[in-house]
């Protein structure tokens, strides 16, 4: 049985506001945003939360798909996102041409980082942005695993 | 100023114990491993987590590039992955082809799921939703969440 990549999921404060950040900086559009809240039974399985009620959108840009969903029953106790050392806890990675240059506008622009970009052992800069729920977005330059490598990995 | 998605991160309480996990299930292999732990001040900065020191793997399916770290000094409180209702929870979703077949067969295996699959809302997948070693959720469909036309549409 062979299982193929979909798409990654974020549980979110303000599904509003989320929707609008990732369009903005990273121009992920909506593809798909159910009218109607989820819940029932198939809600209470998937997520293993009893009496569970959510909205849900998948945002893409052609290529990846984000799913985000916010619960509006049955919320849970952690209302931003835990830190980096919490197990489960995600990342996701973005890259972009000049690190500091996205930290120079963006910051301008009202998005919140970490930290000021650092210079990597490997001599590539990277910084830390946070999405409206502390989520954190790893702006670097150049994919964390070469074309050639990947390739590789397809390669019987 | 246009970022392209890169790679997703987890963090996770035993690498080893993942790596095998996601390979064995998923079929994702090692592309990439540090052999020394990560610390210092540009741990600390990346992560936000003061004292910081970690061990971090990259596997990929070819596509697909997910990073696991494991803190080994300041590791956080929760031994377990948030639930689901907890903001900045992730999911990750898989499409395979037969979403109860899998379920009997890694239940067997002793795979944790949320409960048994279901039909979607749209009637046109059954879904299940596994666990991994460290209670972050994994979804199981049977149709990818944004058809291909769809995408390809938002590319254009």
């Amino acid at each position: 049985m062979k299982a193929s990549y979909d798409h990654l999921c974020l549980t979110v404060g303000d599904l509003d506001r989320s929707i609008a950040f990732y369009g903005k900086f990273f121009g992920l559009k909506v593809a798909r945003r159910d009218a109607e809240v989820h819940r029932g039974e198939m809600v209470d399985t998937s997520t293993g939360i009893r009496g569970a009620e959510l909205l849900a959108a998948f945002l893409t840009d052609g290529r990846m798909v984000l799913e985000l969903i916010q619960f509006t029953r049955e919320r849970g106790d952690q209302a931003r996102s835990a830190p980096a050392n919490q197990v489960g806890a995600p990342h996701l990675g973005f890259v972009v041409e000049d690190v500091r240059e996205a930290w120079r506008q963006w910051s301008a622009d009202g998005a919140a980082f970490l930290h000021a970009p650092v210079l990597t052992p490997r001599g590539k800069w990277s910084v830390k942005m946070l999405d409206p729920d502390g989520v954190p977005i790893e702006l670097r330059e150049g994919n964390a695993i070469p074309a050639e490598t990947l390739a590789a990995v397809v390669a019987p | 100023m246009k970022p392209s998605y890169d790679h997703m991160c987890l963090t996770v309480s035993d690498l080893e114990r993942s790596i095998a996990f996601y390979d064995n299930y998923f079929g994702l292999k090692v592309v990439r491993r540090d052999p020394r732990a990560h610390s210092g001040a540009l741990v600390r900065q990346m992560t936000g987590v003061d004292g910081a020191e970690l061990m971090s793997v990259f596997l990929s399916d070819g596509h697909f590039t997910l990073e696991l770290i494991q803190f080994t000094k300041a590791q956080g409180p929760a031994s377990r992955g948030p639930t689901s209702n907890n903001v900045g929870a992730p999911h990750i979703g898989f499409c395979v082809d037969d979403v109860r077949r899998v379920y009997r067969e890694w239940s067997a295996e002793g795979i944790a799921f949320n409960g048994e699959p279901i039909m979607s809302s749209r009637g046109d997948s059954w879904s299940a939703m596994m666990l991994d070693p460290d209670g972050v959720c994994i979804e199981l469909r049977e149709t990818v969440a944004v058809p291909a036309e769809m995408m390809a549409a938002i590319l254009a």
